[in-house]
């Protein structure tokens, strides 16, 4: 717990020092070989667990916070009690979540894969859907 | 959802020869207190005066291993206070996902009969601190059996189709034994942008010793041996349905449900109750209201039995256990839930439920919920 607040706090000063972004921005990123047309529609079902086409993998803290409140219009506490819900009854896992670093070199690495990450630590090895 | 992961090789299991198993430990729990408004009332399972710590209380771990190939193994065991702590594995199943959109499992698992029977002891999934006891009154929740899964979409409507097979046999608390058999189950649910819509089909075969035997031996001495076996539930077959509705926009929160069921000439009866519940978030807390109805009317006919003196003392034991279990009783419960840190919520609810004797009685509870 320790770990997440001060990662936290280390990301609110680090949006805060990038004077040009009013808001740390999320990125939902796949596989450069993936040329599947993916709205954002398609992306909520793939991380509410009602579409299992992709592999979907979140970077933990903050950023996966502003994707589950942009995106899936869920506090993170709904969020985790609605997966709670599927977990529970054998209707699925929640997606993993890890460093950024880790999302993106699964993400490179595999063309079933999807990824949200904070902006700012997008690289060259996957491809941007949109950010939010 | 923090989800451990631990290796088979090192927790040295069964399943270890799998080098690629990973199995996922969580679980999630219950600490309630509940304290009856009066003694000599019965609300929720909670009958002692003071306050309860025990009743509503329980802990459990879920392990679940993905074996590759489609095949998962999931155990549940869970530990109540009610028991003692008496751990006992609720649920072991094999899960075999055959195709995308259908998988089959095999084993002892959860029978859904109900809109929250999936999801029934995690509190941290829904608001109330558990689903209202008036309105989820089947004596079994599992099954040893076999069930087939369907989910797919119908345009943008989620269809989530289920059937089940199997057996289940348990002994109450207050030892009560149900031998439950045949029990077959169609569950169908459509799932809407913000909508859920369920029905429920339920079948099976049930004889139980309700520790009336005294009475059934009694009547079987008389001519009226009918009686008798109306009073006893001896492989009586019962029909039950269940219609619900979820809606919930993340702000407002709407829930509706009717669970009519039918044990003919039986000491059970008709079973018919509903309920209607109301929740508003307003950040982190959750204000709730639920109105519901709970209606029981045994179906042991007695209009033949003469007025004579030699069956008056049974015809009045009769009579006696049949009030006790004829119910017209309305209920309300208004409670909150505060989501105060990432894993756990704290809940607090008063209830008031009718007796059987058409006076009111109330409970409060207050309880720390968790998922880990």
């Amino acid at each position: 717990m320790k770990f997440i607040k001060s990662l936290k706090i280390t990301s609110l000063i680090a949006a805060s020092l990038a004077s040009h972004f009013a808001f740390a921005e999320v990125a939902v990123v796949v596989n450069p070989a993936n040329g599947a047309a993916l709205d954002q529609a398609k992306v909520s079902k793939l991380f509410l667990g009602k579409d299992k086409s992709l592999t979907p993998l979140m970077q933990q803290g903050s950023a996966s916070d502003e994707f589950v409140e942009k995106a899936l219009s869920r506090s993170p506490s709904q969020y985790k009690a609605y997966w709670a819900k599927l977990a529970f009854t054998g209707g699925g896992r929640p997606p993993e979540s890890g460093a950024a670093a880790d999302v993106l070199s699964k993400v490179s690495s595999d063309p079933g894969a999807i990824g949200v990450v904070d902006a700012s630590a997008v690289n060259d090895s996957v491809k941007v859907l949109f950010t939010l | 959802m923090k989800l451990s992961s631990f290796s088979c090789l090192s927790l040295g299991l069964a399943l270890s020869f799998n080098a690629a198993a990973d199995v996922q430990l969580s679980g999630f729990g219950t600490l309630s207190a509940g304290l009856l408004t009066d003694s000599d009332t019965e609300v929720r399972n909670y009958d002692e005066s003071d306050l309860n710590f025990k009743q509503g209380s329980f802990f459990a771990l879920q392990a679940y291993a993905d074996l590759n190939d489609g095949l998962s193994a999931t155990a549940q065991i869970r530990a109540r206070g009610v028991d003692d702590w008496d751990p006992e594995f609720t649920w072991a199943y094999l899960s075999y996902q055959v195709q995308d959109d259908w998988r089959v499992q095999v084993g002892r698992q959860r029978i859904p009969m109900y809109l929250y029977s999936d999801y029934l002891d995690v509190s941290y999934a829904y608001h109330w601190i558990a689903p209202p006891t008036e309105v989820y009154q089947s004596p079994f929740d599992s099954i040893d059996g076999i069930s087939t899964i369907h989910d797919f979409y119908v345009g943008d409507a989620m269809i989530n189709f289920r059937l089940y097979y199997g057996q289940e046999n348990l002994t109450r608390a207050d030892g009560a034994t149900f031998d439950i058999d045949k029990i077959f189950s169609a569950v169908a649910s459509v799932n809407y942008g913000n909508w859920t819509f369920r029905s429920t089909y339920l079948h099976f075969d049930w004889s139980a010793d309700l520790g009336l035997a005294p009475l059934v031996a009694g009547w079987q001495q008389t001519p009226f041996g009918y009686v008798a076996n109306d009073i006893a539930i001896s492989d009586d077959s019962v029909d039950g349905y269940e219609f619900g509705v979820i809606y919930d926009n993340q702000d407002w929160l709407f829930v509706a449900e009717y669970i009519p069921t039918k044990l003919d000439n039986t000491v059970v009866g008709e079973l018919e109750p509903w309920m209607v519940s109301v929740g508003k978030r307003f950040g982190s807390v959750m204000l709730h209201g639920t109105f519901g109805h709970n209606k029981t009317t045994p179906d042991v006919d007695l209009s033949a039995v003469p007025q004579v003196e030699e069956l008056a003392g049974l015809r009045a034991a009769t009579d006696a256990v049949l009030a006790s279990r004829t119910q017209d009783a309305p209920f309300y419960t208004i409670g909150a839930r505060w989501d105060f840190h990432d894993s756990a919520a704290f809940k607090a609810e008063y209830t008031n439920s009718e007796q059987v004797d058409g006076s009111d009685a109330g409970l409060f509870q207050v309880a720390l919920v968790t998922v880990f």
